[in-house]
C-alpha cells in the first residue's frame, strides 16, 4: 500500500514537471517610464 | 508645456496605479547646449542644474544615462552633483584618462517583481570637447558593449540602453547587438518618435524639453522577440464586426432589404454598405488569426506620450524645489547686474513714441509692451534663460547685457522688430527702417521650444502696435 502511494507520488510528480517543462513562457508585464533631453529645463519659460 | 512638477504628478499618480514600473532619463537632463558653459551663465545654469537633480531626487529615477550636456559644467561640477543624486548615473565608456577604469556606474540591473531589468549608458563622442582638461576620457564604446552585452544577457530579463550616441550608431547598435532590447536615445532632434522597431530592438525616444514623457507599456518574455499584438488587433476587428452584424440584423429583421428597401435607396445603399464592410472584417480577422497561428507568441509594446500641460497639476514637493530654484537662479542674476547699460545704436521705445505716438500707444497695449512686467510678476526678471526674449536688443548669447539694462530696453521694443533706432532719429528722411520683422527676427523667440503654436504670417498680421 505504502508502496502504490509513493509510485503514484512521483508518476505525478514527473508528470507536473514535464508538462511545465514544455508550457510557453507568460508574459511579463512592465511599464517603462522614459524621457531624454530635459536639457535644463526646470520648467518652462513664458 | 512642461516641467517637472507635472512630471512628477503624472509619475506619482501611475505608480499607484500599475504594478511594475520602470523609470529611465536618457541623459541630456541638466544643460541647454553640448558645450561649455559661458562664464556669464556658469552661476545660473549650475543652480538650475543642482534643482534638477533634487527633483529628480524625489521622482525616483531608476537610472539616467549622461551625456555631453550634462557635463557642460565641467567634470568635477558633475562629479559633485553626482554624489548628490539618489539615483544611479551611467555611463560604461567615460572611464579615468590614468586608470582606465569607468568614472561612473556602468551598469545596473533592476529588480521590479522577479523581473531582472539590465540598463547600460554609453556617453557620445561630443562629451570628448567637456572632457578635455579633465582626468577623464571617452573610450570607444564597441568593445565594451560587446563584453557587457555577453555579461548582462544570460542575467537579466531585460536589457536596456540609455545612448547618447548619433542615430547611426543606435541603429548599428540595433543592428549588430540584438541581446539589447530597448534602447532610449538622447540627444536626437527629432521630437516624439514612435517606438521603431530595428532589427530586434525597440528605439525610443521622445520630445525635448520635458514637453512630454514617454511611457511603453510591454509584455515581455525574453524568449520571444518583439512583434506584433494581435490580440489587440484582433479584440478591435471582431468589436467592429459585432456592431455591424448588429446593425444588418435590425435591418434584416423586417424582412429582405431588397424588397423592403426598393424604394428607399439610402437605406438600400447602407444596407449593402454594411454588407460589404462586414466581408472586409470577416477577411481581415481571417488574416489576422492566420498571421496569429504562424507566431504564436510575440513579445509587444504599447506606447504614448503624455503631454505635460500647463493644466496638469503639480506634485506639491518637485513644485516647492522648482519655486524655490527659480528664485535662487533670480537672485543670482540680480547679484551679477552691474549699473545701467544703454545698447549702442538702440534708442527706446519712448524716443520711437515722439514721432510715432499712436504706434507707441497701441505697443504700450500689446503683450511685447509688456514683456518685461511678465518676467518681474513671476520674479524672473534675472533669469538669464527668460531675459533676453523680453528685452529689446538682445539675444541667447549676449543675455548677461540684459541683468544692468537701462529701463527703456526693457519689453520687447520697436527696435526688436524694426532694428536700432539710432540712425532713422538722427536722419528720418535718408536712414529707413526695417518696415517688416523678416521670419528670422521672429523666431528668435518664438520658435518651437518656447512657442509651439507660432505661425509667423498670422503673428506679423495681428501685430497691434501699427
Amino acid at each position: 500500500m505504502m508502496r502504490n502511494i509513493i509510485i503514484i507520488f512521483f508518476f505525478f510528480f514527473f508528470c507536473i514537471s514535464v508538462l511545465s517543462a514544455g508550457a510557453a513562457p507568460s508574459l511579463q508585464e512592465l511599464t517603462i517610464y522614459y524621457s531624454n533631453d530635459v536639457r535644463g529645463e526646470i520648467e518652462p519659460c513664458g | 508645456m512642461g516641467g517637472l512638477s507635472k512630471k512628477g504628478f503624472e509619475l506619482e499618480k501611475r505608480r499607484k496605479d500599475k504594478a511594475r514600473i520602470l523609470t529611465v532619463d536618457a541623459g541630456a537632463l541638466l544643460f541647454k547646449h553640448d558645450k561649455p558653459l559661458a562664464p556669464g551663465r556658469k552661476i545660473q545654469d549650475e543652480i538650475q542644474a543642482k534643482g534638477i537633480v533634487a527633483a529628480y531626487n524625489l521622482l525616483n529615477y531608476d537610472a539616467v544615462g549622461i551625456s555631453a550636456y550634462d557635463l557642460a559644467a565641467g567634470l568635477d561640477f558633475f562629479q559633485e552633483i553626482a554624489a548628490r543624486s539618489k539615483f544611479p548615473w551611467l555611463s560604461a565608456n567615460l572611464v579615468e584618462k590614468s586608470s582606465g577604469l569607468p568614472l561612473f556606474t556602468p551598469w545596473v540591473i533592476v529588480e521590479k517583481q522577479q523581473m531582472k531589468i539590465g540598463i547600460i549608458a554609453l556617453t557620445g563622442s561630443r562629451a570628448a570637447t567637456m572632457l578635455s582638461d579633465s582626468k577623464g576620457k571617452l573610450v570607444d564604446w564597441h568593445r565594451i558593449l560587446t563584453n557587457l552585452v555577453g555579461e548582462l544577457q544570460p542575467k537579466c530579463d531585460l536589457l536596456i540602453l540609455l545612448s547618447n550616441l548619433s542615430i547611426v550608431e543606435n541603429r548599428e547598435i540595433c543592428r549588430d547587438f540584438p541581446g539589447i532590447n530597448l534602447v532610449v536615445q538622447a540627444g536626437i532632434h527629432t521630437g516624439n518618435m514612435n517606438p521603431v522597431l530595428q532589427n530586434k530592438t525597440l528605439l525610443c525616444h521622445v520630445d525635448r524639453q520635458g514637453k512630454y514623457l514617454g511611457e511603453v507599456s510591454i509584455r515581455w518574455a525574453k524568449k520571444y522577440s518583439w512583434g506584433q499584438d494581435y490580440r489587440i488587433k484582433l479584440l478591435n476587428r471582431k468589436r467592429s464586426l459585432d456592431r455591424i452584424n448588429w446593425q444588418l440584423k435590425r435591418l434584416e429583421n423586417r424582412g429582405d432589404p431588397a424588397q423592403v428597401d426598393k424604394h428607399k435607396p439610402g437605406t438600400l445603399q447602407k444596407y449593402k454598405f454594411l454588407k460589404a464592410r462586414q466581408r472586409e472584417l470577416q477577411n481581415e480577422i481571417t488574416v489576422i488569426n492566420e498571421k496569429r497561428r504562424a507566431n504564436p507568441q510575440n513579445s509587444t509594446w504599447k506606447n504614448q506620450f503624455i503631454a505635460m500641460k500647463v493644466s496638469l497639476a503639480d506634485q506639491a514637493d518637485v513644485l516647492k524645489i522648482v519655486n524655490d530654484t527659480k528664485q535662487q537662479v533670480n537672485e543670482a542674476g540680480k547679484s551679477q547686474a552691474r549699473g545701467i547699460k544703454m545698447m549702442k545704436s538702440y534708442i527706446g521705445s519712448q524716443a520711437c513714441g515722439k514721432c510715432h505716438a499712436e504706434q507707441y500707444a497701441n505697443w504700450g497695449k500689446s503683450r511685447h509692451g509688456r514683456a518685461f512686467h511678465t518676467l518681474e510678476e513671476k520674479g524672473q526678471q534675472y533669469n538669464l534663460n527668460c531675459l533676453y526674449c523680453h528685452v529689446t536688443g538682445l539675444n541667447q548669447d549676449n543675455a548677461v547685457l540684459g541683468l544692468s539694462l537701462d529701463k527703456n530696453l526693457h519689453n520687447v521694443g520697436c527696435e526688436s522688430c524694426h532694428g536700432p533706432g539710432n540712425k532713422h532719429q538722427n536722419e528720418p528722411e535718408n536712414q529707413q527702417i526695417i518696415l517688416k520683422p523678416s521670419a528670422r527676427t521672429c523666431l528668435a523667440c518664438h520658435h518651437d521650444e518656447h512657442d509651439d503654436s507660432f505661425i509667423y504670417e498670422k503673428a506679423v498680421a495681428d501685430l497691434n502696435c501699427r
